[in-house]
């Protein structure tokens, strides 16, 4: 049963919850997702879920991220309550949300204070700095692999790029830009898909 | 509890509505209130914090939880925690709890090929901004290059990329 093979969005997809993914499954991956990300978690959520587990194919997960993106708290955050809520109810959102939190906030808490000393020394500054950049062609590439599914929607290019200069030119309010390009967003694919079907 | 703490966690649950999108979003209000408005934090513990919660693993809700921990210790710390991500897991899981019986519903297939484009916009800036902003250099830009060849054509795990960029640093060649 591959998830992939219902990615298109005319076929009804099997439901997240009959997909085998177990208590257990669950947690391990939101525990590996917690420790392992640096620098932005997304790269390693989507290689985790869509990449390695497969539990997702891209475009359902890019529809997960849209969701998480209007609610209020980190994407991450809600991301690992919606498919944990998705899989198996509410035992399932709490089992991925301490998964996600319950190692880094007890490393950070313990090894704090030490830590905040070390960042001082030069080898590791220079590895935080080779870091951040390899994090970000890692974010690159995460959203090069989300767009890829949507190429050949106007919408998404058009509307992307001005939402590219409205941020990172215009420097606008995240706030200020949901309120702004969400309703637009969703008129313009109602308008796009009462055109296509 | 202290007074403080209890009053930090009352601006928390606000302030966790109030972050749509991220962290970044309230950091110059829980400046204020933190720094500013009380003076629970000096601004470089503050400062310090957040750079601490960046180069950690995890979600950079983090930053909360260093904050709680600095005011009132490791139960400050897990306090904040819970606190910040509670109005997230009731508002998240309502919206979860109807995926399922609302997924084939016309109304919800729109909202949520409707936000597509808002999404991928929203990423594409936060991926050129991080680019910018961590990658000033031919060497800074050269690793981030390699890391999204990398990850698009391999199925190299993002963490075995990172740590391979951080021994490059670490040894001095960026």
């Amino acid at each position: 049963m591959s998830p992939d093979a219902h990615g298109s969005g005319a076929l009804p997809r099997v439901p997240l919850a009959n997909r085998g993914i177990t208590l257990g499954g669950l947690l391990r991956c939101f525990l590996v997702i917690g420790v392992t990300g640096f620098g932005g978690v997304l790269p390693v959520v989507v290689h985790e879920i869509v990449t390695r587990r497969r539990w997702l194919d891209t475009e359902e997960f890019t529809e997960i991220l849209a969701i998480c993106q209007v609610l209020p708290g980190p994407n991450i955050i809600n991301i690992s309550i919606v498919m944990g809520m998705r899989v198996s109810g509410w035992p399932g959102a709490i089992t991925a949300l301490s998964g996600l939190l319950i190692l880094p906030v007890a490393m950070v808490l313990t090894l704090g204070a030490l830590y905040t000393g070390f960042a001082e020394v030069p080898a590791v500054q220079s590895a935080v700095r080779a870091v951040a950049a390899a994090a970000a062609g890692l974010v690159c590439a995460v959203t090069a692999r989300l767009f890829w599914p949507q190429r050949r929607n106007p919408v998404v290019v058009l509307l992307g790029l001005v939402i590219v200069a409205a941020v990172a030119w215009a420097r606008l309010p995240l706030v200020v830009v949901i309120a702004v390009f969400a309703p637009l967003s969703i008129g313009l694919t109602l308008w796009r898909m009462r055109h296509h079907e | 509890m202290n007074e403080d703490l209890l009053s930090l966690l009352g601006h928390l649950v606000v302030q966790s509505l109030l972050a749509i999108g991220g962290i970044y979003v309230i950091l110059a209000e829980l400046q204020r209130v933190v720094v500013v408005e009380n003076g629970w934090l000096t601004l470089e513990e503050f400062t310090s914090l957040f750079a601490l919660a960046q180069a950690s693993p995890g979600p950079n809700t983090l930053f909360v939880s260093l904050i709680g921990w600095r005011m009132a210790g490791v139960t400050g710390g897990i306090l904040a925690t819970l606190v910040f991500v509670l109005p997230s897991l009731i508002l998240a899981g309502a919206v979860a709890r109807g995926w399922n019986r609302w997924s084939e519903r016309r109304w919800f297939v729109v909202l949520r090929r409707g936000l597509v484009p808002l999404t991928i916009g929203l990423m594409a800036s936060s991926a050129l901004l991080l680019t910018v902003a961590a990658a000033p250099d031919i060497a800074t830009l050269a690793i981030a290059a390699a890391s999204f060849a990398l990850l698009l054509c391999t199925r190299a795990p993002p963490f075995a990329i990172l740590a391979a960029a951080g021994a490059l640093g670490a040894f001095g060649l960026v």
